[in-house]
């Protein structure tokens, strides 16, 4: 262990700055005298940049650091993720950052020092974090920065990418009106559409438009998405609007799959049941009707 | 297609062979080698020991048996199902198609061929001469392409001649090839049934990336037929395209060319899948389509849909050749709708519909 001046960490490479600055507040651990040695290796800093950072706010002129034997630079990034010590708590630009730096190193086909590395940074096994990686990395950047600011999954934003830029945007600007599940169907649905109907993209952008001017664009999509849903849900209820005004509900099978009706009310008085049952006797004409929905 | 030059044929599909030390001795074996002169072949303990590399579906893995070889079709819930006891002869295929469902229950890559006919054989005898008045229907085409890699192993033959003891069993081989011809001499057919899964040529083309053509399907089931089979046809799954009513219907009006009574079934099924398949099917136009989920939880058309879709072409098939049609995993609502009754009120389909096990 040696004492470095902070001047000279300063000059040092960042090939490993790779974690995110605002994770863990270094000030009062420095404040206090308590630094962990930071590991230098060459004219590299691995690991402690944000812990430069907060000594160099608190005035202090040297650090302890610890020359790392050569090891390669496998090792040198294992020894920053323990350092690290975040397992399963990376985001997913941290994680894209150190599969770049792996990628550049030429490690990923490493399986050993592959299974190592995701082993430190996630749970996932590492050829699936690998897959994720990959699909991460492979999103145009608009669409990236929603997967890492949480606006969207990332099988949801791999699916949707055809989607244009000016929905990204407007997805992003908007954020806030809706949840993540609501932002997913919307991205979803609006894509199907759009792919099915063979959708230019200025076509698209203006539905997105139309879309977004609606206080909640789902129902909207969801009729443009199922208009065969739509129209036998819209026959049902042409069919069955008698009996809802006399207080009749009737409630087709789940997805209209099966072939038994619920009918249901409420009768407070005797009266009000003869009124029902009058209702459903005049409903008989229609009957075949309603069946011919399943 | 008639199978010549193995070798060159299956350079395409087939990069390595892995064996167990119980495969080892297997006829099928040493004609594999025989007819895969280019291709390695490697023993291994068991399928753990493939490597990495070569788990894919372009590595054949021969093996015997494990366990129950012949095992009622596990149906679907809420579906009624045709009774049916699947082999598992070829695990795995190579053809491709898009709506595969073996994309969502197979995950281990390699195809895997059960060279073992015997103890097969042994269990079919069990449960046939166990009821030999009860009609038994079962079939290899569950869990791959039934003649796909036959040529290359034989296997079926020792099927169908064990099969041909037992009258009350109907053994079917489902393909989506035409390869047929080293079947066709086989002296004792008895009940064996060559099944062919028919869409339209477009469909074929754009959905089925390594299956012979409809032409070559129709002239396989002639050739068939002239050879002593009965043979069968799939409409499954029929995929709503637009004009799809008048494609499938010109392809059931192909049929008109099989004598019925040599027409031992024919099957409809429109397309579905289990959500867990939809990230493994791509995109394909058709998933744009609207799917609900049905009562088993896979996906289907609106029932409405369906039954329009079923009625249609079932008048279609009735016009061309007067065979035994049933749908495959439907609910008792659709058959209501489409056939007046659930199958086992239906006289033409009793022996199809009966209970097996
Ligand atoms: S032929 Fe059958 S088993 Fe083979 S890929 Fe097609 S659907 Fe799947």
């Amino acid at each position: 262990m040696c004492l470095y001046p902070l001047e000279k960490l300063r000059t040092l490479s960042r090939a490993f700055d790779l974690f995110e600055p605002g994770v863990r507040d270094w000030a009062p651990l420095v404040a206090s005298g308590l630094v962990p040695p930071l590991p230098v290796a060459g004219d590299e800093l691995v690991w402690g940049f944000p812990l430069l950072e907060a000594a160099e706010r608190s005035g202090l002129c040297e650090l302890a650091c610890v020359e790392l034997a050569s090891g390669g630079r496998a090792s040198h990034l294992e020894a920053a993720l323990r350092l690290e010590n975040r397992r399963g708590a990376y985001s997913l630009s941290e994680q894209a950052r150190v599969y770049g730096f792996l990628a550049r190193a030429g490690m990923t086909g490493d399986p050993e020092k592959l299974t190592v590395i995701a082993g430190l940074l996630t749970a996932q096994a590492p050829a699936a974090w690998l897959k994720t990686m990959g699909e991460f990395v492979s999103l145009p950047d608009g669409i990236g920065r929603l997967v890492a600011e949480d606006v969207l999954d990332l099988k949801t934003a791999s699916r949707v990418r055809s989607l244009s830029g000016a929905f990204f945007e407007r997805l992003e600007r908007e954020k806030s009106r809706f949840s993540f599940s609501e932002r997913r169907e919307i991205s979803l649905l609006l894509w199907e559409i759009s792919r099915r109907d063979r959708l230019t993209r200025a076509a698209t952008e203006s539905l997105a438009d139309e879309l977004f001017s609606l206080p909640d664009p789902r129902p909207r999509l969801r009729v443009l998405r199922y208009p065969e849903y739509t129209k036998l849900a819209g026959r049902l209820a042409g069919l069955t609007a008698g009996l809802d005004r006399d207080g009749i509900a009737v409630r087709p099978p789940d997805g209209f799959e099966g072939d038994e009706f619920f009918f249901s009310f409420t009768a407070a008085s005797p009266a009000v049941y003869a009124r029902r049952l009058a209702a459903l006797k005049n409903f008989e004409d229609e009957i075949d009707r309603l069946f011919e929905l399943l | 297609m008639r199978l010549t030059d193995y070798s060159s044929f299956y350079s395409r599909f087939v990069t390595s062979v892995y064996f167990t030390d119980e495969a080892a001795g297997s006829p099928a074996l040493a004609r594999a080698i025989e007819r895969l002169r280019d291709v390695p072949f490697k023993r291994v303990k068991g399928k753990d020991d493939i490597p990495p590399a070569d788990r894919k579906r372009e590595t054949l893995f021969l093996t015997t048996g494990r366990g129950k070889t012949v095992t009622a079709c596990p149906g679907s819930k809420g579906h009624l199902c045709c009774n049916y006891l699947t082999i598992d002869l070829y695990g795995g295929c190579p053809i491709g198609c898009t709506y595969c469902i073996l994309r969502s229950y197979l995950n281990f890559a390699p195809v895997t061929v059960n060279v073992d006919t015997g103890a097969v054989c042994r269990e079919i005898e069990r449960i046939a001469a166990a009821d030999p008045g009860r009609p038994l229907r079962l079939g290899t085409g569950e869990t791959g392409d039934s003649l796909f890699f036959d040529p290359l192993f034989d296997l079926s033959r020792d099927l169908v001649e064990r099969c041909a003891l037992f009258p009350n069993v109907s053994l079917e081989l489902k393909t989506k090839t035409d390869f047929v011809d080293h079947l066709l001499g086989i002296e004792r057919k008895g009940g064996a049934v060559i099944a062919f899964s028919l869409n339209p040529q477009v469909l074929i083309d754009s959905e089925e990336p390594f299956a012979n053509g409809l032409d070559d399907r129709l002239a396989a089931a002639g050739r068939a037929l002239a050879a002593g089979y009965r043979v069968a046809f799939h409409f499954d799954p029929v995929i709503r395209v637009p004009g799809w009513d008048d494609m499938y219907g010109a392809v059931a009006d192909r049929l008109a060319a099989f004598p019925a009574e040599r027409v031992a079934w024919i099957s409809l099924g429109t397309v579905r899948y289990p959500k867990e398949l939809l990230g493994r099917l791509g995109e394909r136009p058709y998933l744009f389509d609207e799917f609900f989920p049905s009562r088993d939880g896979k996906f289907r058309y609106l029932q409405p849909v369906r039954v329009s879709m079923y009625r249609s072409l079932a008048d279609r098939i009735a016009q061309a050749v007067d065979a035994p049609v049933y749908m495959c995993m439907e609910s008792p609502a659709v058959w209501r709708r489409v056939f007046g009754n659930p199958p086992s009120k239906i006289e033409s389909l009793c022996g199809i519909f009966i209970p097996t096990m």
